[in-house]
């Protein structure tokens, strides 16, 4: 027994090695259960152990004086530590708020968000996958932050991917993700964790809504799968997937337009249109649908671009370009870049931050018509002209040949009374093979619903692979969609532009003589004269 | 208390360490001040050629959060210097005996000293109000992050003083007060650098967590939470161990 008491010192020595390993273990792994726990025990264990072989040393120690005015004060010590320490965890798990300071309200949530929130009526899963240190990490744990203040329903998971490869791989995870589930249901933001995305995801992992977009098909139209070629469509319909809006293929001459499209989207078509298709187009804007046409200037399609008549929009066969330097594209000849008052305010365009960049564009033209409202999107500047030779190399307007001034590139019209389409019925009877009936793809219960909008731009290309990220076409492509499908919230905000400074050569040498001159100066100044007042001092009391 | 505070802010301008100390960060943070300004004046005027470049550059963001955030730094370095002597000078002095024996209590010594150190800070900070001053000359800062920023460099400070402070108690050197000091708070800073999870121990623990949303503007009943008890944690402390003088 001796012995051990000799020796004693050694377990209480291997009893702090053990809880030293337990903790970093504990920290590194990120949970207590498995080794962490059993080295803890251990730890306890051998701490007991030195007590019990050295219990006589210890109370002789502890009888002391000196001990025993010491160790209260460590003991008080500690106590003071952890109050301190329960004192900030209640604060930060039950009283956790953030007061704003900021003019622009930065730090507060809107009121969209905390009305999204306040209406969680079950708990929403917030996985958030950032790498550890990540700058998008931090600034999305600061928004995260003012939604788990908000609401209880939001319950944060952090996973760092690399820390958590089978965690990762699990939930599909292959780069900074935040996944939202609420029971089976998930949505997954990718790109721009900025709150408006964050709501809107939130919105959606709550809703069963769909919007449902056909595309139509048969005609050389854009391939709205196509991710391979500049010229698909794959990306866009990529981003309009993930705000919930299934994207199917309508071939309109087998099937007509399905009754459940809320929006009917025509994306450069090649070939032209029978007239029985065109009735089903008319068909459905007149019947309260939303048609989104996007023209290519190069197509072949003259019946149905003179269709498009019938709701007061004429298409020219030409190609637009802008002498204004500031509206193409520099080293992109015919490259259009509409903005400022090119673009016209219409829910859809008044939030575009930048511009609209239209790769290959014809013109429009807008007609005045008793049942529709027509509006202008876009459009040129007055320097510009629709080139209708393309064979001469030397691009410049044709006087008597071609549109001059300032042209429309994009137009919407409104039906206000469906019978101004005139639309084909289907024949009634039998009905001849031979014969033509431009009205047997119209549905045979259609009846007229004011309403439906058809929205025409001279440019199929700016929503493609290639041209999606250039300018604002992103917002644009995505806020008609929004604004056909009532979505008005998804409708992207105008991102603030740049503060200026107000400095001039004068003030910003102004500036730097104050900040490094003056101040510091004075301060030095200051100290010279306070240390030889007090030297003149010292000498006079000498 | 407070004559205990007034005697301690004086005695930090009577030395040439105050002036030094004061001169010192007036020049660095007007240094910073003065780049902070050219590199956003550069990056506007870039934006003649491509507004869309620029779009979101704001002054908040990218004016006075890089300053405060290096002003944080900067009363990193300064702070620890201003604390080291409240104890080691009087301990080396063999003062504190005559201290403790004086008609004040222990705990108002600790607070006369901690406010007197706190009210250098304040006086430091008051001398950089050209920067506000002339930032409202040349734009239209939000007046929050402002007020955010400076209670930010003032409970960062103060937070390290006290520390400093219970550090001095417990050594005559002033080097070593002033090392410990500077090391346990540059710890305490940088230790959430490569941390991401809001909800981690190291960000609970890290000073720098708890001043960067200060900084935004932001205040959070959290981080006040934390630099209280930090305080408050620290001054008991150092009460403790200037007790632990009475019955040696």
């Amino acid at each position: 027994m001796a012995v051990m008491a000799r020796f004693a010192w050694a377990f209480g020595l291997a009893g702090a090695v053990a809880w030293i390993g337990a903790l970093s273990v504990a920290y590194v792994v990120g949970s207590w259960s498995g080794p962490p726990t059993t080295l803890g025990v251990l730890g306890t264990a051998l701490w007991v152990a030195w007590v019990a072989f050295d219990a006589r040393s210890l109370a002789d120690t502890m009888s002391t004086r000196h001990f025993r005015l010491s160790s209260g004060s460590v003991a008080l010590q500690a106590v003071a530590l952890l109050v301190a320490i329960v004192a900030y965890a209640v604060v930060d798990d039950r009283l956790d708020r953030t007061f704003d300071l900021t003019g622009k309200r930065a730090h507060t949530l809107s009121t969209q968000t905390v009305s999204v929130l306040q209406g969680l009526d079950a708990p929403v899963d917030v996985l958030a996958f950032f790498p550890e240190g990540s700058a998008e990490g931090l600034a999305f744990s600061r928004l995260i932050t003012l939604y788990t203040q908000a609401s209880a329903n939001v319950r944060l998971e952090w996973i760092d991917p690399l820390a958590h490869p089978v965690r990762a791989r699990t939930e599909r995870i292959s780069g900074p993700t935040v996944v939202l589930k609420q029971g089976d249901r998930e949505e997954r933001l990718e790109i721009d964790f900025t709150e408006t995305n964050l709501t809107r995801r939130l919105v959606l992992v709550q809703s069963d809504t769909e919007h449902h977009v056909c595309w139509s098909t048969g005609h050389g139209e854009a391939d709205p799968d196509g991710d391979a070629t500049p010229d698909g469509y794959g990306a866009a319909v990529l981003v309009l997937e993930g705000l919930n809006y299934r994207v199917s293929r309508v071939s309109v001459a087998g099937e007509g337009i399905p009754g459940d499209c809320e929006v009917f989207v025509v994306a450069r078509p090649q070939h032209d249109w029978m007239p029985s298709e065109r009735e089903a187009l008319a068909a459905f804007v007149g019947g309260g649908g939303d048609a989104l046409v996007l023209l290519d200037p190069i197509a072949e399609t003259p019946g149905f671009d003179a269709d498009l008549d019938r709701f007061g929009v004429t298409v020219f066969d030409d190609v637009v370009f802008d002498a204004d330097r500031s509206r193409t594209v520099a080293g992109m000849e015919g490259t259009l870049a509409v903005h400022d008052d090119g673009v016209l305010a219409h829910p859809v365009t008044s939030p575009l931050a930048g511009a609209v960049v239209l790769p290959v564009a014809r013109s429009l033209d807008l007609a005045v018509r008793d049942g529709l409202l027509a509006k202008e999107l876009l459009r040129t500047s007055t320097q510009a002209w629709g080139e209708t030779d393309l064979t001469d190399p030397d691009v410049k307007p044709d006087p008597g040949l071609d549109r001059t001034g300032q042209l429309l590139l994009g137009v919407v019209v409104e039906v206000v009374d469906p019978d101004v389409l005139s639309i084909a019925r289907p024949a009634e009877g039998p009905v001849d093979p031979g014969a033509p009936d431009a009205g047997r793809l119209v549905p045979p219960d259609w009846k007229g619903v004011p309403g439906g909008r058809i929205v025409v731009v001279g440019d199929g290309d700016f929503g493609s692979n290639q041209a999606l990220a250039w300018g604002s076409n992103q917002d644009f492509f995505l806020n008609l969609f929004a604004w056909a499908t009532g979505e008005e919230e998804q409708i992207g905000d105008r991102p603030d532009l740049a503060e200026p400074l107000d400095l001039s050569e004068v003030g910003s040498a102004m500036l730097c003589l104050v900040s490094v001159v003056f101040v510091p100066g004075a301060a030095m100044l200051l100290a010279l004269v306070t240390l030889l007042r007090r030297g003149l001092l010292a000498k006079g009391e000498a | 208390m407070l004559w205990i505070a007034r005697r301690e802010l004086a005695s930090i301008f009577s030395t040439a360490l105050g002036w030094l100390v004061l001169t010192g960060f007036l020049l660095i943070t007007g240094v910073f001040w003065v780049f902070g300004v050219d590199d956003y004046a550069m990056a506007v005027a870039g934006g003649v050629y491509n507004p869309y470049d620029i779009a979101g550059l704001n002054i908040t963001n990218n004016l006075l959060l890089p300053f405060f955030g290096n002003c944080t730094v900067i009363v990193l370095m300064v702070t620890p210097a201003l604390s080291m002597r409240l104890f080691s000078e009087e301990i080396k002095g063999h003062t504190l005996e005559l201290l403790l024996t004086s008609p004040v209590s222990t705990g108002q010594i600790v607070l006369g000293k901690f406010l007197g150190a706190v009210g250098f800070l304040a006086v430091l900070l008051l001398c950089t109000a050209h920067i506000p001053i002339s930032l409202y000359w040349i734009a239209e800062p939000d007046p929050g992050v402002l007020v955010g920023g400076y209670l930010a460099l003032l409970l960062l400070g103060s937070a390290v003083l006290a520390m400093g402070m219970c550090f001095s108690a417990y050594t005559g050197n002033q080097v070593v007060a002033l090392t410990v000091t500077f090391s346990m708070a540059l710890a305490l800073y940088v230790i959430s650098f490569s941390e991401t999870d809001p909800e981690s121990f190291v960000n609970k623990v890290s000073v720098s967590t708890h001043v960067i949303d200060l900084i935004r503007g932001a205040v959070r009943t959290t981080d006040l939470a934390y630099f209280t008890a930090f305080i408050g944690f620290f001054l008991f402390a150092t009460h403790q161990r200037l007790e632990s003088f009475r019955w040696r």
